[in-house]
């Protein structure tokens, strides 16, 4: 994929850099449309206001963690992702009479790919965030751990544990998660991603 | 995934194995698709939990970030004007307004209101009593689009092509927001034989993407627009202000 930085990945980076100043601005320009549609469609601004800070945070994770370069304009990329989103939200809390406002976009192949990409990210970030959560208390707490020290003595060491032990107990858990999320039926959609 | 088959991954992950291990190792990932699958899952998850406990507090401090922006914008709007300086307020609005109306016309793109008009819809001539021409007549030239747009649709059904009521309905479409239909109408009369009502549909159809902002889009249309149409001069007006 061609990963020419649009001028627009300005946002990208302030979100990596929690720039408060060009964070403002991307506020002041581009939330009050997705206020204005989550209104239109069955919401409060309250709920518009969660929407588009989870969208930015799955952004910023995005970026983070894989780099997203953002090469198309942002507005089209963003408003897609929180009307998607909160589209999800309406259909889990099966509220039936939504009347949808199809509001038309312009929307380039570009930006549907990169939306696509990113909701992608948030998918698999969901499933893993929302099993692991499902572990049981000593699970997490070893999984941190081992993940935030990295070396598995110090771990066996701090949980006054044998090191054997400790690793035995760390393939048990990751393969409790694992198996976790390969039950969960969103597996399938997320797997070759 | 069972415990083994994690230990396994980890030893390879670790380097712990030896020459002839990892070589079995490969083969299975080559050749074992379902081993692959699970070895590929287990990479991720070593991923998003590394990634996850170090970024925790990076995500925690860019949601504060994001709540006091928020909390700002709330605030600002909620703002309660104490009685005594409202007359001030007043004043100095009302020169905020005159000084920002003059240079609203600078700044501002145009908008779909300010081009939209029509020539009134005749349909029928003195004498004729087709009431749904008459009423369409009425409720499109009153106005009242979304009234007017089943009567389009029996009308067009009799006759699909009659052109005019084609323009006029792709007009009431963009009036009632059905942007992405009236497109489609819109070329059908751009790319028609019939070239009578080619201008118009350009021009309006510039005038729908100027509805939904899409100033690329509008820009493009206007540019086919002939230089000798009646709306030529309008069409420079509205191009200079993009």
């Amino acid at each position: 994929m061609s990963s020419t930085k649009h001028k627009d990945h300005r946002y990208i980076e302030a979100l990596l850099n929690n720039d408060s100043r060009i964070l403002s601005e991307l506020y002041q320009k581009f939330t009050p449309k997705i206020i204005a549609y989550v209104k239109k469609n069955s919401g409060d601004e309250t709920q518009a206001n969660d929407l588009v800070q989870e969208v930015l945070v799955t952004i910023f994770h995005q970026a983070k963690d894989k780099g997203f370069i953002l090469t198309c304009p942002f507005d089209a990329y963003f408003f897609l992702l929180c009307k998607r989103k909160w589209l999800n939200l309406l259909k889990k809390k099966s509220i039936n009479k939504v009347t949808i406002e199809d509001d038309y976009l312009s929307i380039s192949d570009k930006q549907e790919e990169q939306a696509n990409d990113t909701e992608r990210y948030e998918m698999q970030n969901s499933l893993f965030e929302t099993k692991f959560q499902e572990l049981g208390k000593k699970c997490k707490e070893l999984l941190k751990m081992s993940f935030t020290i990295k070396s598995m003595e110090k771990v066996a060491e701090a949980l006054n544990i044998s090191y054997g032990y400790a690793r035995k107990k760390k393939s048990q858990c990751m393969s409790q998660l694992a198996k976790l999320i390969k039950a969960d039926t969103s597996f399938e959609m997320i797997k070759n991603y | 995934m069972d415990e083994n088959l994690l230990t396994q991954f980890e030893a390879y992950l670790n380097n712990e194995m030896s020459k002839a291990q990892q070589t079995a190792f490969d083969a299975k990932l080559a050749t074992d698709a379902d081993f692959k699958a699970d070895f590929e899952l287990y990479k991720k998850l070593n991923n998003f939990l590394a990634y996850k406990f170090a970024n925790e507090d990076a995500e925690k401090e860019l949601r504060n970030t994001l709540n006091r922006l928020q909390e700002k914008k709330v605030e600002r709007k909620a703002k309660v004007v104490p009685l005594f300086s409202l007359k001030k307020i007043l004043v100095a609005a009302s020169v905020v307004l005159l000084v920002s109306l003059s240079v609203y016309k600078f700044t501002q793109k145009p908008s779909f209101t300010d081009f939209a008009h029509y020539d009134e819809l005749t349909l029928t001539v003195r004498g004729d009593d087709e009431t749904q021409l008459k009423m369409l007549e009425k409720y499109f030239n009153n106005k009242q689009f979304d009234k007017a747009l089943p009567l389009f649709e029996s009308l067009l059904k009799e006759n699909p092509n009659d052109n005019k009521l084609l323009l006029y309905k792709a007009l009431a479409l963009v009036e009632t927001n059905k942007i992405n239909e009236s497109l489609a109408l819109f070329d059908k009369l751009i790319t028609s034989d019939n070239t009578l009502y080619k201008d118009n549909a350009l021009w309006y159809k510039s005038l729908a993407y100027l509805k939904v902002k899409d100033y690329k889009q509008c820009k493009i249309t206007l540019e086919q627009l002939s230089t000798d149409s009646d709306y030529a001069e309008e069409a420079k007006e509205l191009l200079n202000s993009l």
